[in-house]
């Protein structure tokens, strides 16, 4: 046994027997960080108790520093100095033994130490559990089931494997394999194979050039990664939880191995399956397994200027248990023992017929051949022939004179061997020589793997760098040379290091041209310390060329990141973009902003005043748009019915709060005029109004009569019903709204209503100006009860999943959907929206990561949760690890259904539109889009897989159904499943094109827990989210010309670590808020 | 003068509907008018048809109904049954259909077109009505749009409809003094639209020049009384005393429910007749239901677009939607036959003087295609179209189908929208 697999197997027992321990104590508290952004962190505690139940708890600790708690979610904190106590929030304090509980929260000032020692309800964690003895019941290693495990099978089908190849310096193209196979025992050990032959990049003739040239896999057919992983920790993790890994491992490749670390996520996806995720590419490098020549030939074939030698690479994999119930699954792959190396003996020249001959010794008893490699001078290694076991002697004719050192390695299938030493070859005419053993002692450590002469090579092929490296001689000496070259030389050895230049050649091709994440998916966007990322740079950059950017060079590529790329974190000004201003407009009130108006205005019941009023028409999910919403005569006839109902009510029942005076005294009718139409106008009216709407007044019979027309005339008055955006002209196209529309627009978007007293006051006063102002007005209305209603709204229109949009359901199907369960289904929306914007961790991530529902008697009893009664919608942990997160609420769900049955092709287009911004066109005239006929004997997700498989098909629904088809376990009505038709679900996905349609990245995930961890982890919907508010807010489309202003939003929004109330403060903070030009 | 306003504002909430014969201060008699009115009424049908089960076969004149169609099998004489038309540009779906079927991907729909060229004679430009077509899926999923594709929403309340049309006639009395104060009202709302409209640019002085007409068009209805008053008996119309209860009870509200879909269908079917009947309006559009529809009536134990997906044609599924078919066909000829039995002033029945365009937005509705739709036309268009026939139009557009529609309104276009067949109507419709 190898030394490493020693040392992961004491560990592994180390921590088995440390459980075993810790089961024995009172509690054991898992406290980790799980964010830091420098001056703040994420704090997450997962405590496992382990004495008698507990109906209430306290868990206290000291900091170790001056951390100070900001905000925490699921409990109640205390803080006295470094003292901290933590209570249950209520729902989550009954704790069972051998149960746990969990809360987080967000810290000022890290220190970067956690606290070790906690205290639960008094008592140390480390003391005897009491009674308890009742430990977790999974011990590890018993996979949580009943029948043993026999191992974990790869599912092929639902895996995958691919590696990005970079050409011209900055085209990134994704290859993936076909067959793979994969087995880990049940001691943890893992094989992973993958047949080289089967390469796909999608372009037939580039497949055959790889596995020509690249892997030479005609000869080597086979790549193995084998690695130890800890079972222990990953049978102790819950479905649904996951968790970081270091695999440290050896790849084997093209005839060489190499100790590989792979950063994985381990994903327990259910009990018996296990999915495992590449954390961060694994950066493979070309010359560490001699492929820098086939890539350069590669290169040559197709006419490229560069192709990195630096190859990241992708893995997804998916593992089922393997039990005596599915032994027939039981495939275990299995990488051959290395053989022994053979010894070269030595290679000869024969003038004649230019023939070589290589001899070598067979000192191994297992391998099943021989490869023969080849160098032409100082050139590259090439696979030049496989010979059978037992063989020990190979010829070849050259095609030229020169110098030629070979070498020779045993392989056992496609495990190699050390390899044999070199023996060189001067071949020159009528010079029959033998070839002597080139001294190169064959030796045993990995790292002395000749590959390593080759680093000049790596830096000839790196993009950027236009073959200057001439420092890099690649000798055969063995030493790890030219790594450590002068890096000024690589510069062109200016005195005066450009930043933006060393980033554009040596890291763009990575990280992106903006650092936003590029191919290898590690943006650089988020700050922290300059000096922390200049050594980092010093010490590892460029990936696998570490020290060629040392120095000078790693602090002006660092300062160049710094001020281009982070954004605004702690006091740095995000670097904001020149805005255009939006479309000057008048926005008719919908109906929902009609009714909030009317009631704010008069103070009577208007609950039902819009009843007849003409639906919106909907842009993109949106009824705000002031493009499509005109009023027409039918319009005006319900204006005129509402506000003769609405004057009537509010002289009647109103009339001494609407009057700002005595209606004997004098002046009364024009203080009512100026005073009514100040608020219904949301400005002062202009002297032409004021004496028109007092001669309307005192045109009427009476008092009382004078009032009702003025507020029935004013309220069908278009500048009732129009939110003004018109602006006075500053020259040039430009408009500046008036401090009344601004404060027309700021309640509007934060409330959906006119504005209240305080917002005139600001407007009378010139206090709505400076981006101070307006932010400081923001906040004060979001945090009323009514922006809390209007968040909501928002959140219905967004994920277009409000009352209308959820639809009748077929009764026969989904017979436990009623209308208790609809109502429950709006209200989860809501109350779960605006719990994560106001009482929780404010943050973005959490819509799609939370693990808890909004649930009151009837939902509860429809998402199988026990123990909630009532009518009230509660917060309540989900126990059944199905639902969680906005896309699993039954609102989203059911309105993205069927009356009869799931929907996978509207819901992956609906994430794809709403939380992606990425709006797929209708499919082609000419294609066949008929559905899938029923069938009893398939799954809903097979049907429209085998529908949607042509080509023709794929090119859309690749992207569709690799989202939809996870949504398997939801059935039409929002009601979750584990079979359809009889049938087990599948709910593996993969989303393609994380950022944008016109990239090839993908994430494979199962269930929509997991589908949500990844949507949460990409820009494209952070910023989607930040575009659908600003649509929302706006009450237009955007065109390409707010693209900035959408980046600045976005900038800000990540600015403030995605907290969704800055998100909606941010929108007053764009440049253009208060700028409107002519359309 | 107050409780006479009142009462008028009562009027406008529903009491006139118990009025045998309503006083409108704006309804022209129709013998008043010289020529003829032509009218067009646009009747849509959801979620497409089995092409299969619903176009004829046989010949132009000698033609067997289909299953689908076997309804009219009384009223054939009165229609043209079109197979073979496509609907051209753009993907294949509910919404794309819906948006394109009127408007053949022009900027407006034909009905809106027609309005402002042959409305403006009529109080009404034009009626939108629609049979729970806002339900659901239907809100923005419209067939009407006005200038620029700005949807125009169906009025699914057939009480409200009626009282905006015929309930403004208040009981007599004060009527000076409450036209006085109306007029006095909408002055005040014109100078604000004016003043407003002073500070505009171009697109949204278009918009607020849209609110203006609308309000002319309300206004001249409610201030042209006078000498032209006349008197329409509108008896008879929900004799049944169907009512819309105020407020919320459930989901779905009243006026959505499968329940009613067919007595609110009748009642928006009677109003049409009336309109025509005392001139109100010539255009007049109604939809039932919406794209995707969730409609279950007659007792089918699967909804209306769930049984679309019929699978194989002949399947028990396709068989229901066979029964949705045939349900909305005798919806269809209760207003052919209402249409047949009254009489226009010229003596002709109302039928022979208008057309109607039977349509909906998917051809078959398992393949969701455009291709080979459903569309019948009924009613002589004032002599234009001649009836009791079957024409096959071997995949022609559709939009020239709108091109012929216009021109039997004797409103002379060559092309609506869509021009990728060449330009004209469908030749052979029209003699």
């Amino acid at each position: 046994m190898k030394p490493l697999f020693r040392n992961l197997l004491t560990l592994t027992a180390g921590a088995m027997a440390g459980n075993a321990a810790l089961a024995n104590e009172l509690c054991t508290v898992d406290y980790q960080e799980t964010n830091n952004w420098g001056h703040g962190a994420t704090h997450q505690v997962i405590v496992q108790y382990n004495g008698p139940g507990l109906e209430q708890w306290d868990l206290s600790w000291t900091f170790p520093g001056n951390e100070k708690i900001a905000s925490l979610w699921k409990g109640h904190f205390e803080q006295e100095g470094k003292q901290v106590g933590v209570i249950d929030a209520g729902y989550n304090g009954k704790v069972a033994s051998g149960g746990e509980f969990d809360f987080g929260f967000n810290i000022e000032n890290p220190s970067g130490n956690l606290p070790t020692q906690f205290f639960l309800n008094g008592e140390s964690c480390g003391s005897p559990a009491g009674d308890g003895g009742s430990g977790p019941g999974d011990e590890p290693g018993d996979g949580g089931s009943d029948t043993p495990v026999m191992g974990w099978s790869l599912n092929g089908a639902e895996s995958d494997f691919s590696f990005v190849t970079v050409k011209n310096t900055d085209v990134a193209e994704a290859q993936t394999f076909q067959n793979l196979q994969a087995f880990v025992d049940t001691s943890g050990k893992a094989t992973l194979a993958i047949d080289l032959n089967t390469v796909d990049t999608g372009i037939d003739i580039r497949d055959q050039r790889i596995r020509d040239y690249l892997f030479a896999s005609g000869l080597l057919p086979t790549l193995y990664f084998t690695t130890q992983v800890d079972m222990a920790a990953v049978t102790s993790l819950q479905p649904g939880e996951a968790e970081m890994m270091t695999l440290d491992g050896r790849l084997s490749l093209n005839g060489i191995s190499q100790d590989t670390t792979a950063d994985v996520l381990v994903i327990r996806t259910a009990d018996d399956r296990v999915a495992v995720r590449t954390a961060r590419p694994v950066m493979i490098q070309g010359g560490d397994f001699e492929l820098s020549g086939g890539i350069e030939a590669l290169r040559n074939i197709a006419g490229l200027s560069a192709i990195g030698q630096t190859v990241p690479v992708y893995f997804n994999l998916s593992f089922s248990a393997i039990t005596s119930d599915n032994a027939d699954n039981l495939m275990p792959i299995e990488a051959g023992e290395a053989p022994a190396a053979p010894s070269i003996v030595g290679a000869s020249y024969t003038a004649a017929n230019s023939t070589v001959t290589v001899s070598w010794q067979d000192l191994s008893s297992n391998e099943t051949g021989f490869v023969i490699k080849r160098r032409q001078g100082d050139g590259y290694w090439e696979t030049r022939a496989a010979v059978d076991a037992n063989q020990t002697q190979w010829m070849e004719q050259l095609e030229a004179e020169g110098n030629y050192t070979y070498r020779v390695i045993a392989v056992n299938d496609s495990v190699p061997s050390m390899s044999s030493g070199n023996v060189i070859v001067n071949a020159q005419p009528g010079d029959d020589m033998p070839g002597d053993d080139g001294g190169d002692d064959p030796g045993t450590d990995p790292g002395d793997n000749p590959g390593d002469g080759d680093d000049g090579n790596d830096n000839g092929g790196d993009p950027g760098n236009d073959g200057d490296s001439g420092n890099d001689d690649g000798n055969d000496d063995g030493a790890n040379d030219g790594n450590d070259g002068d890096p000024g030389n690589d510069n062109g050895g200016g005195d005066e290091l450009d930043g933006a230049e060393i980033y554009a050649t040596q890291c763009a091709s990575c990280h992106g041209a903006d650092g936003s994440g590029g191919a290898v998916g590690v943006s650089l966007t988020q700050a922290s310390e300059l000096s922390s990322l200049v050594s980092y740079i010093d010490a590892t950059m460029p990936l696998g060329n570490a020290g060629r950017c040392a120095g000078d060079c790693a602090q002006a590529v660092g300062e160049h990141i710094a001020d281009n790329f982070w954004s605004d974190q702690g006091g740095d000004p995000v670097s904001l973009e020149d805005e255009v201003a939006g479309p000057r407009q008048l926005n008719l009130l919908t109906r929902y902003q009609y009714q909030n108006a009317v009631t704010d205005l008069l103070g009577v019941n208007a609950d039902n005043i819009t009843t007849n009023f003409p639906t919106e028409a909907r842009v993109k999910g949106f009824s705000n748009n002031a493009a499509k919403n005109y009023v027409s005569a039918r319009h005006f006839d319900e204006y005129m019915r509402a506000a003769q109902q609405l004057a009537s009510d509010a002289v009647s029942q109103r009339k001494s709060a609407l009057l700002p005076c005595d209606e004997n005294a004098s002046g009364c009718a024009q203080q009512f005029v100026d005073d009514f139409g100040l608020k219904a106008f949301r400005r002062p009216l202009t002297n032409e109004e004021r004496s028109g709407y007092l001669a309307l007044f005192q045109d009427q019979g009476s008092f009382n009569d004078g009032m009702t027309a003025v507020i029935e005339t004013m309220l069908i008055s278009p500048n009732f019903l129009y939110i003004s955006e018109l602006g006075e002209a500053q020259g040039n196209g430009v408009y500046e709204l008036t401090p009344y529309e601004v404060a027309s627009m700021l309640s509007f978007i934060f409330q959906g209503t006119i504005p209240d007293d305080a917002l005139l006051a600001a407007a009378a006063s010139n206090q709505l100006e400076t981006p101070e102002q307006l932010a400081s007005q923001a906040r004060r209305l979001l945090q009323t009860e009514q922006a809390r209603i209007h968040m909501g709204h928002f959140a219905e229109q967004w994920l277009e999943a409000d009352p209308a949009s959820m639809g009748s359901k077929d009764p026969n199907i989904y017979p436990r959907f009623n209308g208790d369960v609809r109502d429950a289904m709006h209200r989860e929306l809501r109350a779960f929206f605006t719990h994560v914007m106001y009482d929780s961790t404010g943050r973005f991530q959490e819509l799609l990561n939370a693990d808890y529902v909004f649930v009151n008697q009837a939902l509860a009893n429809y998402y199988n949760l026990p123990g909630v009664s009532g009518d009230n919608m509660r917060k309540v942990m989900d126990t059944t690890g199905t639902r969680g997160g906005i896309l699993a609420t039954g609102a989203v769900m059911a309105s993205h259904g069927h009356a009869n049955e799931s929907a996978p092709i509207p819901r992956g287009n609906f994430v794809r539109r709403r939380l992606m911004c990425q709006d797929l066109p209708p499919p082609p005239e000419e294609l066949d889009t008929s559905f899938p006929d029923p069938d009893p004997n398939y799954t809903t997700r097979e049907r429209f897989e085998e529908k949607t498989g042509d080509p023709d098909c794929q090119t859309c629904h690749l992207y569709i159904n690799g989202v939809g088809f996870g949504f398997a376990a939801f059935d039409g009505a929002g009601g979750y499943r584990t079979t359809d038709n009889g049938k087990p679900v599948n709910t593996y996905g993969e989303i393609f094109g994380l950022e944008s349609l016109l990239e090839s990245s993908s994430a494979a995930y199962d269930g929509v827990r997991e589908m949500q961890q990844i949507l949460s982890q990409t820009d494209s919907s952070k910023s989607c989210l930040a575009t659908q508010f600003y649509r929302f807010a706006r009450g237009y489309i955007e065109t390409s010309s707010d693209e900035n202003t959408i980046d600045n939003l976005t900038q800000l929004f990540a600015a403030s670590d995605y907290n969704l109330q800055e998100l909606m403060v941010g929108i007053t903070q764009l440049q253009t808020f208060t700028l409107r030009r002519d359309q | 003068m107050n409780s006479n306003r009142r009462q008028f504002l009562k009027g406008l909430g529903g009491s006139a509907l118990a009025l045998p014969l309503a006083t409108m201060p704006w309804a022209r008699v129709a013998t008043a008018q010289g020529a003829t009115a032509k009218r067009a009424i646009f009747m849509y049908i959801p979620d497409g048809c089995i092409p299969e089960r619903f176009h004829p076969t046989g010949g132009e004149f000698d033609f067997q109904l289909n299953e689908m169609t076997s309804p009219l099998e009384a009223v054939r004489q009165h229609c043209v049954f079109a197979s073979g038309l496509n609907m051209y540009e753009g993907g294949h779906t509910h919404e794309g259909g819906v948006a394109k079927v009127l408007t053949g991907n022009n900027t407006e729909s034909l009905d809106y077109f027609l309005a402002q060229r042959i409305g403006s004679a009529t109080p009404f430009k034009s009626v939108n009505l629609g049979v729970a077509a806002t339900f659901q899926n239907g809100a923005g999923n419209v067939f009407n749009f006005s200038s620029g594709n700005v949807p125009i929403t169906p009025n699914d309340n057939p009480l409200n409809a009626f009282d905006t049309m015929f309930g403004g006639g208040g009981n007599g009395g004060d009527e000076p003094l409450a036209d006085r104060r109306k007029r006095s009202i909408l002055d005040r709302v014109l100078a604000d639209l004016n003043a407003m409209n002073s500070k505009l640019g171009q697109n949204e002085r278009e918009k607020l020049e849209f609110h203006t007409q609308s309000l002319r068009e309300v206004e001249s209805r409610i201030l042209d009384a006078g000498a032209e008053a006349g008197v329409c008996n509108t008896g008879g119309f929900n004799s049944d005393n169907f009512t819309v209860p105020e407020g919320w009870h459930g989901y779905p509200p009243k006026i959505h429910l499968d329940e009613h879909y067919q007595t609110i269908g009748r009642l928006q079917m009677d109003l049409i007749t009336q309109a025509f009947s005392c001139d109100m309006t010539r255009v007049a559009s109604l939809m039932w239901s919406h794209p995707v529809s969730p409609l279950r009536v007659e007792g089918i134990d699967q909804g209306h677009h769930d049984t679309s997906h019929y699978g194989n044609r002949d399947s028990d599924t396709a068989d229901k939607f066979v029964q949705y078919k045939q349900y909305h066909m005798r919806q269809f000829r209760y207003l052919i036959e209402n249409l047949a039995s009254r009489t226009d002033t010229d003596g002709n029945s109302l039928l022979h003087n208008t057309v109607i365009f039977l349509c909906s937005e998917l051809g078959d509705s398992n393949a969701h295609d455009h291709r080979n739709m459903p569309f019948i036309l009924a009613g002589n268009a004032g002599g234009a179209l001649q009836t009791g026939r079957y024409v096959d139009f071997a995949g022609d557009a559709h939009s020239k189908l709108l091109v012929s529609i216009a021109n039997m309104m004797d409103v002379n276009i060559d092309s609506f929208g869509y021009t990728g067949h060449g330009r004209g109507g469908l030749p052979g419709l029209l003699a």
